[in-house]
């Protein structure tokens, strides 16, 4: 924390990249967040777009600062910063403000990624962790406020921010709406977006866009998520089938950030498991651990914790089924032998 | 300096009985008072939800609820009654539910004639303070003082006409929780259905 | 060959911490750290136990047989901790109720028995009662700390008076004991890169 001066000369001397590791991967993540970006200018407006800049640019300060103090003049910030910035400005409800998008990125940044040691060591994905934390801190602002999205020609190009309606009943998300007693949204406007929610999570058609560009470029697992997309679509039937929920297994998939966290959170190669049979593991749980939380809790947003959660897990599942695999391999070596 | 068995064992054995006699006797001396507090809590907090714990010092709580409030029954289950001149003029129902972070407990008043509420406190709660705990404070509570209530229909939030009750701006699952209660108790005990 | 009150406590309150340095009574730390008050209450109660057990025990450190010497230290504070929990319910029952069972789990608190084993045992009473006085001190400065902190950014007060200002907005994290654990983890990072550099200098 001493280290925090940064002279003149050394400012004059940085490059992009003597400050910046390039990461391919990452570029590629951001490209196959561009349906969902673009998108979320057409539902809500450019306002998000700005805060998602100004949280990109505090994020990467904080790495840079926190990575110094541990690495002095050899640190170095990740480009996952941005993709980090990206991922958890798009977490975010609409009409966040930005002082707190600027607090979840620091958070994110300084608690979730520089504290275990920087990129490649955070066992949480960093943007989840942030928006939990915000989540938890400011619930008015991220449980309260859902604008409705704007439509036609051309849409909310031509807006700054979307409003905000008086009335509650109209602005909710698709998930508060069923919970209150009404019916279920249409699964049209699911599949394209036009219902309120957070910035990134409405337009399903989007996100599979996204996913498909990651498996094509092999940036992201697709066992991941099929799995996650398994494990809660199953679970989802069981809980409708016995009435537990009102919730279909389609209006599950589809609404929330179910689909937004399978395919861009889950996937972060960082904190998701390497193994493939793990994947397949974590992953289910990661699904069956949000359809329970959204049954059974008072919380409407079930995808954030199961992913936390199952990051946690996903060392010791790692370590279990790799002692289990060792331990089936010395069987097979004794009864050749 | 070495030290037998046999000093060991006496020593724990007069340690123990040392401390353990001017503990008790420090709890006899001190029970009393710990005793008289939270009696005090609980009865301010029965007279509160009849309505009658209006600027009433500690003494007057003891007072008035020796004088007002006895313990009784009501369909099977046990409240207080608020009697006077003869009259039953309420009951104090305790109440307990599941709230968002752990259970709530309180105690529903209603009039003698179960018409309508005489008001709701709680005894613990350990919602979010500053949003769910707000439940304890008065604008919230005195919402309540006078709801008319009657069978089949259960209290929401809004505007109806004859009440209106506002949940608590930020905290709506505890709001819930506690409405939730409310009418539980409410089917229970005042309508005698037995809650499904 | 007994230390000098004031080096006892540079050293409890500075440069071994008990919640900084050594890492010990987190767990209360993280609870009650909500209200600077109950910061307060719950940090001079762990110093008088501390500072009557400590004494206790280093008077009677000559009579204590050694194999059970843990017994008796637990049995000692855990008088003290009782006599303290009395008193509240006592005569300061709305205190006693806002830290609810965390006055009984003093007992638990690593730091009282910590110094027991640590000073108390090969001390004189005296010092052994500044000790266990001014590491409880010690200890109540951090909560103090960090229940400025979760009190402004979580209440808007400071002691109960109001320091908020129009526009802001409490951060409702900060009321719990999850964002005790981050501020106390900061603390510790702090404190602990500022000792290694210190190690560092030193070993040049």
């Amino acid at each position: 924390m001493y280290n925090l001066c940064i002279t003149n000369d050394e400012v004059r001397r940085m490059q992009y990249s003597s400050v910046f590791t390039r990461q391919k991967m990452m570029r590629t993540a951001l490209l196959a967040l561009l349906p969902v970006a673009l998108g979320s200018v057409y539902f809500f407006g450019w306002r998000h777009v700005a805060v998602g800049i100004a949280a990109a640019l505090a994020g990467a300060l904080a790495e840079y600062l926190v990575m110094r103090s541990i690495n002095r003049d050899k640190a170095k910030v990740s480009e996952a910063v941005f993709v980090t910035a990206a991922l958890f400005t798009l977490s975010l409800p609409p009409s966040a403000p930005l002082w707190l998008a600027l607090i979840g990125m620091l958070f994110a940044i300084v608690f979730a990624k520089s504290a275990f040691g920087g990129f490649g060591r955070n066992i949480f994905n960093p943007a989840l962790a942030g928006r939990c934390f915000v989540y938890i801190a400011f619930p008015a602002q991220m449980t309260m406020q859902w604008p409705q999205p704007f439509s036609g020609f051309p849409g909310g190009f031509a807006h700054w921010s979307a409003q905000l309606s008086a009335d509650t009943a109209s602005s909710a998300t698709p998930i508060i709406a069923l919970n209150a007693g009404g019916a279920p949204a249409p699964l049209g406007s699911l599949l394209l977006g036009a219902t309120g929610g957070s910035l990134g999570e409405t337009s399903a058609l989007l996100i599979a866009l996204g996913a498909a560009y990651l498996i094509y470029k092999k940036a992201a697992s697709w066992q991941m998520m099929a799995s996650t997309l398994l494990g809660a679509g199953l679970l989802s039937a069981v809980f409708w089938l016995t009435g537990l929920s009102q919730a279909s297994p389609l209006f599950t998939l589809l609404s929330g950030g179910l689909l937004f966290g399978a395919v861009f959170m889950a996937t972060d190669p960082v904190s998701a498991p390497n193994d493939k049979t793990v994947q397949w593991i974590a992953g289910g749980l990661m699904g069956a651990i949000t359809v329970v939380i959204r049954t059974f809790s008072l919380f409407t947003e079930g995808m954030m914790f199961a992913i936390l959660i199952v990051n946690a897990l996903t060392p010791l599942i790692e370590l279990k089924y790799r002692q289990y695999k060792q331990a089936k391999k010395a069987r097979a070596k004794e009864a050749v032998a | 300096m070495k030290k037998g068995h046999i000093y060991t064992l006496l020593f724990m054995v007069a340690l123990t009985g040392v401390l353990v006699f001017a503990l008790a006797f420090a709890y006899e001396g001190l029970k009393p008072g710990i005793a008289g507090h939270a009696r005090l809590r609980e009865r301010r907090a029965v007279l509160d939800s009849l309505g009658l714990a209006q600027g009433l010092s500690d003494g007057e709580v003891d007072e008035a609820f020796e004088r007002l409030v006895k313990p009784g029954e009501l369909n099977g289950h046990e409240v207080y009654v608020y009697e006077e001149g003869g009259q039953t003029l309420g009951y104090a129902v305790p109440i307990t539910g599941p709230g968002l972070w752990g259970s709530i407990s309180g105690y529903l008043g209603v009039k003698g004639d179960l018409s309508g509420l005489l008001g709701l406190v709680f005894t613990s709660q350990n919602e979010t303070p500053g949003l769910g705990g707000r439940i304890e404070e008065p604008q919230y509570k005195e919402q309540f003082r006078g709801v008319p209530v009657s069978a089949g229909s259960p209290l929401s939030y809004g505007d109806h006409g004859d009440y209106r009750v506002d949940a608590v701006t930020g905290a709506t699952q505890t709001s819930k929780a506690v409405l939730s209660m409310v009418n539980r108790a409410l089917d229970a005990v005042i309508f005698d259905k037995e809650a499904n | 060959m007994a230390d000098k009150a004031g080096k006892i406590i540079n050293r409890q309150l500075f440069t071994e911490n008990q919640v900084l340095r050594q890492v010990l009574g987190i767990c209360s730390s993280l609870a009650v750290t909500n209200t600077m008050s109950n910061s307060l209450v719950m940090g001079l109660g762990l110093s008088f136990v501390t500072a009557l057990s400590s004494m206790t025990l280093s008077a009677m450190r000559s009579i204590i047989p050694h194999r059970v010497r843990m017994l008796a230290q637990t049995l000692v504070i855990a008088v003290y901790v009782i006599l303290v929990d009395l008193f509240l319910k006592a005569f300061l029952p709305e205190i006693s109720k806002t830290l609810g069972p965390y006055v009984g789990l003093i007992i638990t608190n690593c730091i009282i028995m910590g110094r027991a084993e640590a000073y108390a045992q090969k001390n004189p009473p005296l010092p052994a009662l500044i000790d266990g006085f001014f590491s409880g001190l010690g200890y109540t400065g951090v909560l103090l700390m960090v229940a400025l902190i979760r009190e402004v950014l979580g209440f808007g007060t400071v002691f109960g008076m109001n320091v908020n200002f129009a526009g802001f907005e409490t951060w409702t994290i900060m009321l719990m004991p999850p964002a005790a654990f981050f501020i106390i983890g900061s603390f510790i990072w702090l404190l602990g890169a500022r000792a290694a550099k210190k190690a560092a200098k030193t070993a040049k």
